[in-house]
């Protein structure tokens, strides 16, 4: 980074906002993925306006910039490439006004998505897209992947839940996409917004729907002696007409990993456990949470655990949620998929899931949005083994490759970044994809916001490939 | 040739064109040339939750395939139940149930069309979650044709509710309508003209009861309503906040009925045009000229979008 950008970029939202020392430009070269790259400088926007004159600094001398929030991201969106301008809005945490008779909140991307549930469950309200890293990513961030979370079966993915976003382009103007209005006119700029993975600007307010809590919430614990008949069962409960909260599973491997790290009871004998959530009104929930016994029962469920109070709904969650810390325990390293398969065919792509891990002489756990089709694969390995990044590597293609044969799509939540960015060929024609670089190019002419992710391009791949360390996966 | 490439055959690469649906929203102007999209559910995955349909099947033929496994489509149908899948889509326009059913923008999953250029274009994906690429699917939807002529959809279907039920509620000014949202767990829709409050709540019938119960304990005596107001007696629509719309009704004259909640009202007055802002515009202005250069789509549909 040259010292005249530096300079301008002080000038602008003044020192303290401006870092550029080693420990910061190495921290900022990644997210949570191991796709490293090269930020040039970091910057920490207090208001809309310190992110338009980031962004005049960047069109001035031409250098892209790559918004960042949490940098919980799992497939390299915010690992910035080449040197870029990193804009931090972790400083821009502030939530702007709740509006609880309307359900809707301003919030700025920095807020971090529990934090705003947590201010709002006063008014027995939360904020629904609920990621496996809540705690910690930001609503930012949450527009910008789209992100999902256990449940948003029932619920929905972000884009449901945000109203309207005001956004700083390329060229420096600040614009509000969609609005509190309900049909704020033209094309839908918002609904394109959401999912854009930071390659159309700057989020720097965002109006999200709030919902109102559940009256009553049921939260079981079913287990299985083989995993078909527990992927069976996911199928069984939606073609019956439920659409429960939630619709988790866990494999063996899992299952005893989590046990070992939690102690919450779980059946770490069977070959699978379903956790199935269901909320609304009383008499809704008690109909529903009977035919799910049922359904899993007829389906070979050896038992059926309810959670008795709060405690133990939270124990059978902490299960879930924190599956990831538990992994640490059987290896150091671990690489997370996601792709999203057609629930009947869940059975027949964890089969080869296996047997792809087995090839590769690689340990895999499997715990996953099962309502949704959408798998999340974790190849656990250490790194410092001679040879394994390699395996690793060609376990996730392999993994991606056969969930798109069975009629699936690349990602669920993760995104595409750069991680999945040359696999788009496998869902998309030229046509498709050059339909999505015209709308990149319709907000961002200049192509300064995030380039080099989601869309393969025959110019961009060799640059981004030679300043980027990592899996390609 | 499969019936997509056949449809992108028939919108050609030259000349202003029609995309004809039913009619029932938007009567196309005359002396254009007009093509159908193709008509037909290629296939209805119940445990899926998921339906692929040619934008020119009716309605209400896609409406009997789910009803009879017991599942619907939010596709605005309650107040425009006559069309094409192809026109409530390329519309946009959502029903007074919004407020439980969401917005018929998320009811898309898949969209193939026929960009002004005369290619083929996917967005999104078969499957009920995907973020792979950017939402091409919600980005058509309310486009009236202007992007690209939409030629087929995977479509995201839901249960229907166990029961529907429609309650009014009479003597209900501006505070006590905004109590009665305050009190009602999630319904489908509350609408009010300023003194009689309409709800529509659906799920369980014990639950419909007990909410029923409690309206009377809050203060809320309630009658059991066919099927809501009537509002084809009120054409027009306005769009506001809904923090806004209690005062928006207590200041308008005319005969109004609001969605809650939503924003919506309705209204035998025109709403006054809206400016667009110019980096709005701008964008428009890109988009339009990408996907369908020489504005040969559907040409003055959707009143303004692109100047």
């Amino acid at each position: 980074m040259t010292d005249a950008v530096l300079e301008a970029l002080r000038s602008a939202i003044g020192s303290d906002g401006v870092r550029h020392n080693d420990a910061e430009l190495k921290l900022f070269a990644h997210d949570a993925s191991n796709l490293v790259g090269e930020a040039g400088v970091v910057c920490y926007p207090r208001s809309d306006d310190d992110v338009c004159r980031i962004i005049d600094v960047c069109r001035q001398f031409g250098i892209p910039f790559v918004a960042r929030g949490s940098g919980t991201g799992l497939a390299g969106g915010a690992t910035p490439i080449g040197g870029a301008v990193v804009i931090c809005t972790t400083k821009m945490n502030r939530i702007l006004d709740v509006d609880v008779s309307s359900r809707l909140a301003w919030v700025e991307p920095g807020v971090l998505n529990l934090d705003l549930t947590r201010h709002v469950a006063r008014f027995g309200l939360h904020f629904a897209p609920d990621p496996s890293s809540q705690q910690s990513c930001s609503i930012g961030g949450n527009v910008a992947n789209n992100s999902g979370g256990p449940h948003c079966l029932a619920e929905g993915v972000t884009s449901a839940h945000v109203l309207a976003c005001d956004v700083v382009l390329s060229d420096g103007s600040l614009v509000r996409l969609g609005g509190e209005e309900p049909e704020s006119g033209g094309f839908d700029l918002r609904g394109a917004f959401v999912g854009s993975e930071g390659m159309f600007g700057v989020v720097t307010a965002i109006c999200v729907r709030l919902t109102p809590d559940p009256l009553d919430v049921r939260t079981m614990l079913l287990d299985f002696e083989t995993v078909r008949a527990g992927t069976d069962t996911v199928s069984a409960i939606i073609a019956a007409g439920m659409v429960p909260a939630a619709l988790e599973m866990m494999d063996r491997l899992c299952l005893q990993a989590v046990e070992a790290f939690i102690h919450a009871g779980l059946p770490t004998d069977a070959a699978a456990a379903l956790l199935v959530e269901v909320a609304g009104a009383p008499s809704a929930v008690a109909a529903d949470a009977e035919a799910i016994e049922r359904i899993g029962r007829q389906h070979g469920a050896r038992t059926v655990r309810t959670a008795r109070d709060e405690d133990e709904r939270m124990l059978l969650w902490k299960g879930r949620k924190n599956a990831f810390g538990a992994i640490a325990r059987i290896k150091p390293n671990y690489y997370l998929h996601d792709t999203v398969v057609p629930r009947r065919h869940l059975s027949d792509v964890l089969d080869h899931v296996y047997r792809i891990a087995a090839e590769e002489d690689l340990m895999v756990l499997n715990v996953f949005h099962a309502g949704d089709g959408n798998l999340h694969p974790l190849l656990v390995f250490d790194k410092r083994e001679p040879g394994v990044l390699d395996r690793v590597h060609r376990a996730g293609a392999a993994i991606v490759e056969v969930s798109v044969a069975h009629g699936g799509v690349l990602s669920g939540e993760h995104g595409i970044g750069l991680e999945k960015r040359d696999f788009m060929p496998l869902m998309f024609s030229e046509n498709d994809l050059r339909a999505q670089a015209w709308v990149r190019e319709a907000f961002d002419p200049l192509g300064l916001a995030n380039p080099f992710k989601v869309l393969p391009s025959p110019a961009g791949c060799g640059d981004a490939h030679a300043h980027v360390e990592g899996l390609w996966v | 040739m499969n019936r997509i490439d056949e449809f992108a055959a028939r919108i050609g690469t030259t000349g202003e064109v029609w995309i004809r649906g039913a009619g029932s929203r938007v009567e196309p102007p005359g002396n254009l040339r007009t093509v159908e999209a193709p008509t037909g559910i290629s296939s209805f995955e119940p445990d899926e939750m998921t339906v692929t349909c040619g934008a020119g099947t009716r309605l209400s033929d896609l409406d009997d395939v789910l009803a009879e496994r017991g599942q619907y489509v939010n596709l605005g149908q309650l107040r425009h139940p006559h069309g094409t899948v192809g026109g409530a889509l390329a519309t946009g326009w959502n029903d007074h149930l919004r407020l439980g059913r969401g917005p018929v923008r998320d009811s898309v999953l898949e969209v193939h069309v026929v960009t002004g250029r005369g290619d083929v274009v996917k967005g999104g994906g078969p499957t009920v979650k995907n973020v792979s690429g950017f939402d091409l699917c919600r980005l058509m939807v309310g486009s009236h044709g202007r992007l690209g002529a939409i030629a087929e959809v995977t479509l995201r279907t839901r249960p229907l509710p166990r029961a529907t039920r429609w309650l009014s509620v009479d003597d209900v000014d501006g505070s006590r309508i905004t109590d009665l949202f305050a009190h009602l767990y999630r319904p489908s829709a509350v609408l009010w003209n300023g003194f009689v409050g309409w709800v529509c709540l659906e799920g369980h019938p014990s639950d419909i009861e007990a909410a029923r119960t409690e309206m009377r304990d809050h203060g809320f005596a309630n009658q059991e309503s066919m099927s809501g107001p009537d509002l084809d007696t009120l054409p027009c629509r306005w769009s506001v906040a809904p923090r806004a719309v209690v005062a928006h009704v207590e200041d308008r004259s005319g005969q109004v009925i609001a969605e809650v909640g939503v924003g919506v009202v309705h209204s035998d007055e025109v709403p006054p045009r809206r400016n667009t802002d110019a980096a709005t515009e701008a964008i428009h202005r890109r988009l339009t000229d990408s996907f369908d250069p020489e504005r040969r789509l559907n040409p003055g549909a959707g009143d303004g979008l692109i100047r």
